[in-house]
């Protein structure tokens, strides 16, 4: 665990310093011009600045103004991006880790309750009726979608609570119908759409973490820090409700109750998520998986180390997003239309290969 | 450990229903004390399992009182129940991929409020548990690797662990062979006798509850046949009544006062 922060506190260390070509300088560089130690704009920029300047000499104002755009670009949107995606794979490991334990389904995403559907549904609504405000850090499409997002959850509760406790099975079941009907209701309203909006809907749907500047990242704040907290303290208790029903209940633990909270929490985090990045796919079903298959299903050690994993295995996916566009651009030649490729592709094509191999290294434990 | 005189666990007008069918269970009256064992017997559906959830506290009686010592056991929280009453379900878990000492650490559960993780008493009580039921070898291996008699005995651990001083068990010896069957009630026996642990369990085997408790209740049909002293209550008088079947009574060789049911073949 301490190693593992260990990896996650130089991940962001080094993050000033990773993104594309146009501006190349190094993290050490980033940082120390940060902290204020004098630095020459030759070093931040790890070329002579003779090469940019025809006379090959420089003011210092100008001097002065590189360094402070390369400040802005190393912490202002490389640091601040990393952040971002770093308190994203945590809340989506730790809720996708969480539901497959509250549901005793594997398969069970932070998705899985329609969240993902439902919020879709509420950003092309905002879209197509042209809504256009920003609140606290949250565009009308960020309202409009985590709307949705939670219309969906409390419609899914609503249908489960007839019975005194949740029946995992039926809100799983209860959570894909309405997503079907969420995925029924964007089909409709995209086929009335414009091709710009759909192709707007669609790119949001592949999930992102571009549009997310500063506010709007601390906006995610309240509703994640909540569900790591929580999940991190109902280690035992989650532990406990691994081994069933009657044998939770007999020893003392509030069955009922756990799922509400677990479920309330998870979801009002997951769709603060979404709201701001879409529906960023993978993180939450992989992670988990691949956190139990070496360190076991002990939740207290689990939910928190899932936590870690997701959150820098977002970071260098959205280093690869940055990334991977201008390389192939430059090894083709080509001028690429999109600055960076959607996070889930990278997520998918980092994670699938590992994964894929821990399946084969490590094998379930043979049934007896 | 309780007055002797007082029982641990009192029933008095316990009745149980589902909203299909409301009188379902009751009136049952029971007084279990301190190192008894007592058997349910009686025909499927005659409300064994369901007297036994009511005494776990999974289930709330309709009607009727409960009493845990001097309290009502509807007033107590669910740990400090927990802390007094152990519940073994009939399907226990075996596909969690768990250690078995992780399991029986879990049976630590209601005596910790706070904190994440177990105090060093906490393992101390773990290893005696593991001891006494004969887990120490199995201590790391998974649950999903144990044999059905194994993965019991680990789950019988845990229920040790949780210190209890009454024991609920459901069909504990239903998926058991013989050897396994004889080894688990000597472990809860041998507890019974030294630390006045208090057991119930639902059997179908009438033998196993002639041999094994000192103490039986016969249900049919929800209603209480006959309760008291094994010998008074598992007669073939009884039995013959509640199951229909017609049973002759054998003494096992060697052995004079045990006598075991053998049931007349049906032509």
């Amino acid at each position: 665990m301490a190693l593992c922060s260990l990896a996650l506190i130089a991940l962001l260390l080094i993050s000033p310093g990773v993104g594309t070509e146009s501006a190349s300088f190094g993290w050490w560089d980033a940082w120390r011009a940060k902290l204020g130690i004098e630095i020459s704009a030759d070093e931040i920029l790890q070329k002579p600045l003779a090469d940019w300047d025809d006379d090959g000499s420089i003011s210092s104002e100008e001097r002065d103004g590189f360094v402070g755009t390369a400040l802005r670009i190393g912490f202002d949107q490389r640091l601040a991006r990393s952040l971002n995606a770093l308190q994203v794979g945590i809340t989506l490991a730790i809720c996708g880790a969480t539901f497959q334990i509250l549901f005793r389904n594997i398969l069970a995403t932070p998705y899985t309750l329609g969240i993902a559907s439902g919020g879709s549904l509420g950003a092309l609504l905002a879209l197509k009726l042209g809504w256009q405000f920003a609140l606290l850090g949250m565009s009308a499409l960020a309202f409009s979608a985590f709307g949705g997002a939670l219309a969906v959850v409390g419609l899914v509760l609503l249908l489960a609570r007839g019975s005194r406790k949740l029946s995992s099975n039926e809100l799983l079941l209860g959570g894909v119908t309405i997503g079907l009907f969420c995925s029924a209701m964007m089909m409709f309203v995209t086929s009335i759409s414009s091709e710009r909006e759909t192709f707007f809907i669609v790119r949001w749907m592949m999930g992102s973490l571009d549009p997310v500047r500063t506010l709007a990242g601390a906006s995610m704040l309240p509703f994640v820090v909540p569900a790591w907290v929580g999940m991190f303290c109902a280690g035992r208790a989650l532990n406990q409700y691994r081994l069933g029903d009657d044998l939770a209940l007999a020893r003392g633990l509030n069955v009922a109750r756990l799922q509400v909270v677990c479920v309330l929490l998870c979801s009002l985090a997951t769709a603060a998520v979404v709201a701001q990045c879409g529906p960023i796919g993978f993180v939450g079903l992989v992670v988990p998986h691949a956190v139990s298959r070496l360190i076991g299903p002990d939740a207290r050690l689990l939910l928190p180390m899932s936590g870690m994993l997701g959150g820098a295995f977002l970071i260098v996916c959205d280093w690869g997003s940055q990334i991977a566009l201008p390389m192939v651009g430059w090894a083709t030649g080509q001028q690429m239309e999109s600055a960076t490729l959607p996070i889930g592709v990278v997520t998918a094509l980092i994670g699938v290969p590992i994964f894929l191999i821990l399946l084969r290294t490590r094998p379930a434990q043979p049934a007896s | 450990m309780a007055d002797s005189r007082r029982p641990l666990l009192e029933l008095v007008g316990v009745r149980f229903g589902f909203p299909a069918r409301p009188d379902f269970l009751g009136p049952v009256d029971l007084a279990i004390s301190a190192g008894e064992c007592w058997g349910i017997v009686g025909p499927n559906g005659a409300g064994k399992s369901t007297l036994l959830r009511i005494l776990a506290g999974l289930l709330r009686p309709i009607h009727g009182t409960i009493k845990l010592g001097a309290h009502k056991l509807s007033s107590l929280s669910s740990c400090e129940r927990a802390k007094q009453i152990a519940f073994l379900p009939q399907h226990l878990p075996r596909d969690v991929m768990f250690r078995a000492n992780e399991v029986v650490l879990m049976g630590r559960y209601p005596h910790r409020s706070f904190g994440l993780f177990e105090s060093a008493n906490d393992q101390k009580v773990v290893m005696r548990a593991m001891a006494v039921t004969q887990t120490e070898a199995l201590s790391g291996r998974h649950m999903t690797t144990l044999s059905g008699g194994e993965s019991q005995r680990v789950h019988i651990a845990a229920a040790f662990a949780q210190e209890p001083e009454i024991l609920l068990l459901d069909e504990p010896t239903a998926s058991l062979d013989i050897q396994h069957q004889l080894h688990l009630l000597r472990i809860l026996r041998d507890r019974s006798l030294s630390d006045g642990l208090a057991v119930v369990v639902v059997t179908h085997d009438i033998n196993l509850a002639s041999m094994f408790c000192t103490h039986a209740i016969v249900l049919h049909q929800g209603r209480v046949v006959a309760a008291g002293n094994t010998s008074d209550v598992i007669t073939p008088a009884v039995l013959d009544a509640v199951f229909g079947v017609t049973l002759s009574v054998a003494n096992a060789p060697g052995n004079e006062e045990n006598q075991w049911m053998v049931p007349r073949i049906v032509r």
